[in-house]
């Protein structure tokens, strides 16, 4: 076939271009020292520490005055005041502290550290598909034209529940979820994002965080009440206690420091206190009631929006609500930070990886669908095919670099379509580094099949969607690119 | 293939799962060999049922796609299972409580020891997702995806063309042995 012959010289000249900008695949050994982490190309502005263990948001300054705050105002407590409580009042006082100041710790650390309960970004194939059925329901929209806010509606517990659409992670977002903007993730029962705490406040810390001013307000009331204690008690019997001029001074210089000491903490505390055991008392209404921060802002629940109007996710008791949300199954985190990156996998910021390969009459749809320029190309896989060959030869070619988007993210009808001729342009490659990647990474038992299209399309040779004209390929291409700049504009 | 042998555990002992439904089944010996052999045509997704609250649960309709591949009642039995280790997992009863409490005590401590129980249901989930692949789904031309890496939003099955549609079966059965 005529086609058969300028294929393959086509595909090495794809190759070397893509090669030209992308770190040199010549040895699949230089691959296996660049594995990633999958924490290392998570698209969020989360930093990450200690090998992604330890999560937390971009901006951390205030979590460190909390620490500072905390440790000092503590330490000082534990220095100055408890060696006098504890030989005068009684030796509990400076353990029920550490018990308290261990609990007030352990808990600040958990919820700054730990995932909130970020939900993954959508892979290319899940949005493609997403994107299908939002416009079977709307109706193809226009050239040029951005479709409506893209909603569905879904009945819970008799309540009606809008879902949104969120145009960054390319999900609808479940009930109660909801994108920080801060950090650029949409979080599982979204309550706020914390920057006390330096990170958002979700489904999987929200206990910790909620123990946290919990147990700082006790803390804090602890603390407060035994320095006055302390102060009241100096009053009281410090003339008691001195008999020479030397004694005197020597308290007074003491007494003195130790005084400085106490007013910061008393000052601390004064303001801690109120505004921590209100907090904690705004969130054992949330708790009790079962919403969010977000939801009793938004007033969501609310008899004001209407007679109908309920939470529609309470227990129904309070006792129920509080047992749930603090004693609940803790969820496991979604994002699995420290797994390997297949390097085949499609990531969902880069989604010209190995996509499915969709019949003509899909890829059509989509490419009508998400990109507006090319709706009025009556060949499909020619105008997507040449420009998709060079950036899916930049994922398998940058395969363990970070996933930078090369296009932009909204259109994965074009890479569905592209990929078809861009797997087959990778062919020698992909066949080879793909079995090294396999070896590299055991740790992904079963790794997805969106890895494996590479392979299965070698002896894919002639397809009947693929059938294109190669001479109304260089028109289209410039159209493609037009349209694909527009796109990522967006 | 043999490099891809060490990244499967499941595939290693390479037992023949025979179908004795007809066209609907072609022979693949084993998922690795489903995959070498076969092209990925389509991805499915089940989408998650919110209408019980955020609990995890996924919708049993049966996709069109899967119409000619597979038979309603062993898709919505395996979906139903799944449901159904999903609500175990997320069961909020005396276990939980004690499980909450006791972490609690602990500075949540003790986790660091042992494996909350929803981890453990997510491995039996696992379990039973590669068993559901060799002896249902992948003597079908699909494959079932864990929901947890695709953070718990949809149920990918990946379906792959049926080889054996286009020539004879013995034809694809060649195709595969000579992939492996």
């Amino acid at each position: 076939m005529h086609l058969g012959v300028e294929e393959p010289i086509r595909e090495c000249q794809y190759n070397q271009i893509c090669t030209h900008n992308s770190s040199p695949m010549d040895t699949p050994h230089t691959k296996k020292k660049k594995i990633k982490r999958k924490w290392q190309v998570f698209p969020g502005r989360n930093k990450f520490y200690c090998n992604g263990r330890i999560m937390m948001a971009k901006q951390t300054g205030v979590f460190y005055l909390t620490m500072v705050l905390i440790l000092v105002t503590s330490g000082l407590f534990f220095a100055f005041d408890c060696p006098f409580l504890a030989s005068n009042l009684t030796p509990a006082i400076p353990a029920i502290g550490g018990v308290l100041f261990v609990f007030v710790m352990g808990m600040l650390l958990r919820a700054s550290f730990s995932d909130p309960g970020v939900l993954p970004r959508a892979t290319p194939e899940e949005a493609a598909d997403i994107e299908r059925q939002i416009d079977a329901t709307n109706g193809p929209s226009g050239p040029g034209y951005r479709p409506p806010p893209r909603t569905r509606e879904v009945v819970i517990n008799g309540q009606t529940v809008k879902l949104k659409y969120c145009f960054t992670c390319k999900i609808f977002r479940p009930p109660r979820a909801s994108h920080c903007s801060l950090c650029d993730n949409c979080v599982e029962r979204f309550d706020h994002h914390c920057p006390w705490v330096g990170n958002c406040v979700g489904r999987r810390n929200y206990r910790f965080f909620y123990l946290f001013i919990l147990s700082l307000s006790f803390l804090t009331i602890f603390i407060f009440a035994f320095v006055i204690t302390h102060v009241i008690l100096n009053a009281l019997w410090k003339p008691l206690a001195l008999n020479t001029v030397a004694d005197f001074e020597a308290v007074q210089k003491i007494s003195i420091f130790l005084n400085n000491c106490t007013v910061l903490e008393v000052v601390v505390c004064f303001f801690s206190v109120w505004s921590i055991v209100g907090l904690s008392g705004f969130h054992t209404y949330l708790i009790s009631s079962n919403q969010t921060t977000n939801e009793d802002i938004k007033g969501s629940w609310s008899s004001k929006r209407g007679k109908g109007n309920y939470n529609p996710y309470s227990y129904g008791n309070f006792i129920t609500n509080c047992c749930a949300a603090l004693c609940g199954p803790l969820p496991p985190s979604l994002i699995d930070r420290r797994g390997f990156v297949q390097p085949d996998t499609p990531q969902p910021a880069a989604q010209t990886n190995g996509t499915s390969a969709c019949p003509s009459n899909q890829v059509q749809s989509h490419m009508a669908a998400t990109n507006p320029l090319l709706h009025s190309q009556p060949v499909i896989l020619g105008g997507g095919a040449p420009l998709q060959a060079k950036t899916s030869l930049g994922g398998p070619c940058s395969t363990l670099g970070p996933s930078q988007p090369s296009l932009p993210s909204s259109i994965p009808g074009l890479s569905c379509g592209g990929e078809l001729m861009a797997l087959r342009d990778s062919e020698i490659h992909c066949h080879h580094h793909l079995h090294h990647q396999h070896f590299i990474s055991p740790e992904e038992t079963p790794s997805p099949p969106a890895a494996l299209p590479c392979a299965t399309h070698l002896g894919h040779h002639v397809h009947p969607a693929q059938l294109f004209d190669p001479a109304s390929q260089d028109s289209l291409h410039e159209d493609s690119v037009r349209g694909l700049v527009k796109l990522s504009s967006v | 293939m043999v490099t891809s042998s060490g990244e499967l555990d499941f595939t290693s002992t390479g037992t023949g799962i025979s179908s004795s439904h007809g066209n609907m089944a072609t022979e693949f010996h084993n998922l690795q060999e489903l995959r070498h052999s076969a092209s990925l045509a389509n991805k499915v997704f089940i989408q998650r049922d919110y209408t019980d609250g955020t609990v995890c649960k996924f919708q049993t309709k049966f996709p069109s796609e899967l119409d000619s591949r597979i038979e309603r009642t062993l898709f919505e039995d395996t979906v139903k299972t799944l449901n159904n280790y999903y609500a175990e997992a997320e069961k909020i009863g005396g276990q939980s409580y004690l499980e909450g409490c006791l972490a609690c005590l602990t500075v949540y401590l003790i986790f660091l020891c042992i494996e909350t129980r929803y981890e453990k249901v997510l491995k039996k989930i696992s379990r039973y997702i590669q068993e559901q692949n060799e002896k249902v789904y992948a003597p079908r031309g699909l494959l079932i995806t864990d929901p947890i890496e695709r953070g718990m939003r949809v149920i990918e099955i990946s379906v792959y063309e049926d080889r054996g549609s286009s020539g004879s079966s013995s034809g694809s059965s060649t195709t595969s042995s000579s992939g492996r």
